[in-house]
């Protein structure tokens, strides 16, 4: 999905109004396909219309970076403020202000132009299911948007992971977007993960053709197992993988076979707070087979360390240590 | 930063020699703590040479309106700011794993959306906030509220229209 352009002139207060009524429309748990259309041809009506729209939908999504503690704080915040009351003295005075500058109050600008419509704090894995019947898996700290307006199913995905079980539905291709690429498929389960050096596609059913450009010109064909890389430079083949245990962690396990405990220590780390602290350098080389779970991955270090013969411990200040030191 | 243009300096300079004092001790009896006073009267000044607005003929009146600014500012923001330290000191008894970065860009993002949740009138808050915050569909906020589906929208889309004024300006 492509930054909003700046139209020439700004919304008007007509289509500012109107905009707030869709935002309302959409803004409820479950949206009709029609609304969904209806909104979409509105939008097409006028470049001011989406950007009216996108700019409210932006302000609302600054809600869904909070994490648990971020909600239940502003709940706190703005429970106390309202027990007490503003103290008189500062009421007037913000009175004042409204009168005297409203630039003042002006909030920052929105840093993001893409507006995240689902996001996972760490550690978070959540499944959505679309309107068209599919279902997506987000893994934890990542962040999507999901367009199933008219004639196409596409997830924009910004970072992190996210698992596609997809409803067949031969009209309209359902594809991933990253700035790298992207991956489509017309019936069919796949992984799709943003990584600092690509974007890369993994194969759990059928197939998914994967195009480093929005032309589809640079494509390849990918069949359950397959995975590939998808950079600047184009589209590179990884090496194939089990399927079943790389569609695991959206069941919430890593299923690990002869992997490099780095990289394992590495994914479990992705799910928490406080990474579980290592030395790469001298585990380097060590691999390992099992399933960890990922809801609770101080269980799984415990497991990681038995089945490793490497020491977990705990520093003073709480961090979990794994090393060849016992 | 750029070259001040030089009559705004010394304009500002000159409000600072004649009542940089007076702000510090009207400050000071505001907050009790001499430090923040010191670092609010500070932070008016930085803000003027920041702004370089035409300073108008009642320099100190202006000058009380700009640190008042800030004061409520700094008044909210650790109202803010001892929500989210106890909200984690209930959940996790300690805020020691949070860096002191992660904690102040936490507080910054709660701080915007309280402000922009504040200018909004009361039943229009307690909608957006249940629908925002705690999740709950429309028709589940209508029962809460006891009021009609169609009355939580229109209360929702007035959020929605009332932030994109304070954002964006008024159409």
């Amino acid at each position: 999905m492509p930054a909003a352009a700046v139209p020439d002139s700004e919304p008007t207060a007509e289509i500012v109004a109107r905009a707030a009524h869709w935002a309302a429309l959409l803004d409820d748990a479950d949206v009709s396909r029609q609304v969904c259309d209806a909104c979409e041809r509105w939008c097409g009506q006028d470049p001011r219309h989406r950007v009216a729209l996108e700019r409210m939908r932006g302000l609302a999504a600054r809600f869904d970076r909070l994490d648990g503690v971020g909600r239940e704080a502003l709940t706190v915040a703005a429970a106390r403020r309202a027990r007490r009351g503003l103290r008189p003295a500062i009421a007037a005075l913000a009175v004042l202000f409204l009168v005297v500058g409203g630039g003042w109050l002006t909030l920052p600008p929105l840093l993001a132009p893409l507006f995240p419509d689902h996001r996972t704090g760490i550690g978070e894995r959540r499944t959505l299911a679309l309107a068209d019947g599919s279902e997506l898996v987000l893994d934890g700290n990542s962040a999507v948007a999901v367009d199933l307006s008219s004639g196409v199913r596409r997830i924009t995905l910004f970072q992190g992971q996210v698992q596609a079980v997809v409803a067949r539905d031969v009209a309209r291709p359902f594809t991933v977007a990253t700035t790298d690429g992207t991956a489509t498929a017309l019936g069919t389960a796949f992984i799709v993960r943003k990584q600092a050096d690509g974007t890369r596609v993994t194969v759990v059913e059928s197939h998914v053709q994967v195009c480093a450009d929005e032309q589809n010109v640079d494509c390849r064909n990918l069949s359950a197992g397959q995975r590939a890389l998808i950079t600047r430079a184009g589209i590179q083949r990884l090496s194939d993988i089990d399927p079943r245990a790389a569609a695991a962690w959206a069941r919430g396990w890593l299923e690990a076979d002869d992997m490099a405990l780095t990289d394992l220590l590495a994914e479990l780390n992705r799910q928490r707070q406080r990474p579980i602290r290592f030395d790469p350098v001298s585990l380097a080389g060590r691999r390992v087979t099992g399933s960890f779970p990922l809801d609770d991955t101080e269980r799984a270090a415990q497991a990681l360390a038995a089945a490793t013969g490497l020491g977990l411990t705990r520093t003073a200040d709480g961090d979990l240590v794994l090393s060849a030191r016992r | 930063m750029g070259v001040l243009v030089g009559n705004a300096i010394a304009d500002i300079a000159g409000l600072y020699a004649a009542h940089g004092g007076w702000l510090r001790d009207w400050l000071r009896r505001q907050t009790r703590c001499p430090q923040r006073a010191a670092d609010l009267a500070q932070d008016t000044f930085c803000r003027l040479l920041e702004r370089r607005p035409a300073l108008p003929d009642d320099a100190k009146r202006y000058l009380a309106t700009v640190a008042r600014r800030l004061l409520i500012d700094d008044i909210r923001a650790r109202e803010v700011e001892r929500a989210y330290l106890d909200v984690l000191g209930d959940r996790y008894g300690t805020a020691d794993h949070l860096t002191p970065e992660r904690i102040t860009e936490a507080v910054q993002l709660l701080d915007g959306i309280l402000r922009l949740l504040d200018t909004l009138p009361a039943m229009t808050r307690q909608a957006f906030m249940l629908r925002r915050l705690e999740g709950m569909s429309h028709a589940d906020i209508a029962t809460a509220l006891g009021l009609s589906d169609r009355t939580v929208k229109r209360y929702i889309a007035a959020a929605y229209a009332h932030c994109y004024a304070l954002a964006y300006g008024e159409a």
